[in-house]
């Protein structure tokens, strides 16, 4: 729960800054595929899952545009069991006794807000833009293990929250159309916990309606 | 615009190139069961250690049936050859039994096992004390006296041996062999000290006996042989012929010798 109250009052810092900044001029929605990083641990328990934000930017007549995110990808686990184990010792004595973990409803569910920015090269309506994206993450599941050989071990559930901070670097191209613009992006997350918590790459498509 | 389209594509594909450093699960393979002696020797060998982190590797196994889970009766290896083939000896197994062998590996990311391997281990030939047509059941000789004799084979809470006590009456010596564990056919050499960094085919063999007012312990010498000719799961049975160990009376030193077999019920 600290988490997540943490996690609320980063949103909460981030809507009152980009308010008191400046208003914002467009929103949109952005539909992200996010392939978590399979040389980690995150990608190893988590499969490629595609997430949703709405977002808001800064006016489109600057080549520099800025704004904020809030976005959730519902990721599936790998398996549906993982093994797991436990170790103990005492003595000369050493044993490891064998165990499972599994994910309540095989479900991850992570949740971002972000400050984004990019810059866009040319003033062409097809430009390549490069941008970064500070974001502040968070993830809840619930997961059950249990160890076949120690009956008092018999499912145990536990609720996981964690959050953590990471930027973004990010490439690609916008193309703008009137009041519409449309971002073509790819960018890694780089998490900044020594924990590496959410290291996956992204790859979105984001769709913004400027209004003023 | 070129740089732009590189960077996209780097991303794109940062970690989708370089599959062998994917995190997975590991992978291990029991390869053989050996016997060597009265030891069984189990090979195994670690296929992919998966890129995490290796904790251990071993082998776990049980009788008649296929091992449930990786701790029924775990042995673990500490020694691993560049090849990823390990090894683990096993002694003191039901001879004429079936067991069911599997390999495990444990790393960061959980555990795998190999496939079973059914084996029968078989009855190994009992070692023949030289002195054996000399000796009768239940019967020991020291410093030329003989004593019909009870013996207790059990595990000690206070050494971790394995003791078989051999009781000769009521003022007469008793006898203690400790092995380091408890034993399997064949033949062991006499140590002062058992402990965990001796060998496994060491016994001490101590005699304690009233000299004078008081009793005393004394060691047998070293470098001589005990042979158990029968272990179990429900009997054993050990004899040794002329084990020579010096007894001190006022001050003067005896030589004296001990031979004798004897049978316990193993718990």
């Amino acid at each position: 729960m600290k988490q997540l109250k943490l996690f609320l009052t980063a949103l909460v810092g981030l809507l009152s800054l980009s308010t008191l900044s400046a208003q914002p001029a467009g929103g949109g929605i952005e539909i992200a595929y996010i392939r978590p990083n399979p040389t980690k641990e995150f990608g190893f328990i988590l499969k490629q899952a595609p997430g949703l934000a709405i977002t808001t930017r800064s006016s489109n007549e600057y080549r520099l545009r800025w704004g904020v995110s809030f976005g959730y990808v519902p990721f599936k686990t790998t398996m549906d069991e993982f093994p797991s184990f436990a170790y103990e010792s005492g003595g000369n004595e050493e044993a490891y006794y064998q165990g499972y973990d599994s994910f309540k409803n095989n479900s991850f569910h992570y949740f971002y807000a972000a400050i984004t920015g990019e810059f866009k090269f040319f003033k062409t309506l097809l430009s390549p833009i490069v941008g970064l994206d500070f974001r502040i993450n968070f993830s809840t599941h619930t997961q059950i293990s249990y160890f076949p050989e120690n009956p008092r071990s018999g499912g145990m559930e536990d609720s996981i929250n964690q959050n953590s901070m990471s930027f973004v670097p990010k490439a690609g191209v916008v193309y703008d159309y009137h009041d519409l613009s449309f971002l073509l992006t790819a960018g890694y997350n780089w998490d900044l916990t020594p924990q590496n918590m959410y290291p996956y790459t992204t790859v979105s498509l984001s769709a913004i309606y400027y209004f003023e | 615009m070129k740089y732009i389209i590189s960077f996209l594509t780097a991303a794109l594909f940062l970690t989708g190139c370089n599959e062998d450093k994917y995190l997975r699960l590991p992978a291990v393979e029991t390869s053989s069961v050996e016997v060597s002696g009265t030891d069984i020797i189990l090979t195994g060998k670690m296929i992919d250690n998966g890129n995490a982190g290796v904790w251990t590797l071993g082998f776990c196994y049980d009788r008649d049936r296929v091992p449930a889970t990786i701790q029924r009766n775990q042995t673990l290896v500490d020694w691993v050859y560049e090849d990823g083939t390990f090894q683990a000896s096993l002694q003191g197994l039901k001879q004429d039994s079936t067991y069911y062998f599997q390999a495990f590996i444990v790393t960061d990311l959980g555990f795998a096992t190999g496939e079973v391997i059914e084996y029968t281990v078989p009855r190994f030939e009992a070692p023949e004390a030289p002195c054996e047509n000399n000796l009768t059941m239940n019967r020991v000789t020291d410093d030329g006296r003989n004593y019909t004799v009870t013996a207790y084979a059990r595990e000690s809470d206070f050494s971790e041996t394995y003791d078989i006590a051999v009781d000769c009456g009521p003022w007469n010596p008793d006898i203690t062999f400790s092995f380091r564990e408890k034993p399997v056919t064949g033949i062991y050499s006499t140590a002062n000290r058992i402990d965990r960094y001796g060998t496994t085919n060491d016994v001490s063999v101590k005699i304690t006996k009233t000299v004078g007012y008081g009793a005393t312990t004394i060691p047998v010498n070293s470098g001589q042989f005990v042979y158990v000719n029968r272990m179990d799961e429900d009997k054993l049975i050990l004899s040794f012929c002329d084990l020579a160990y010096k007894m001190n009376v006022n001050n003067m030193n005896f030589d004296v010798v001990l031979s004798g077999k004897v049978e316990s019920e193993v718990r």
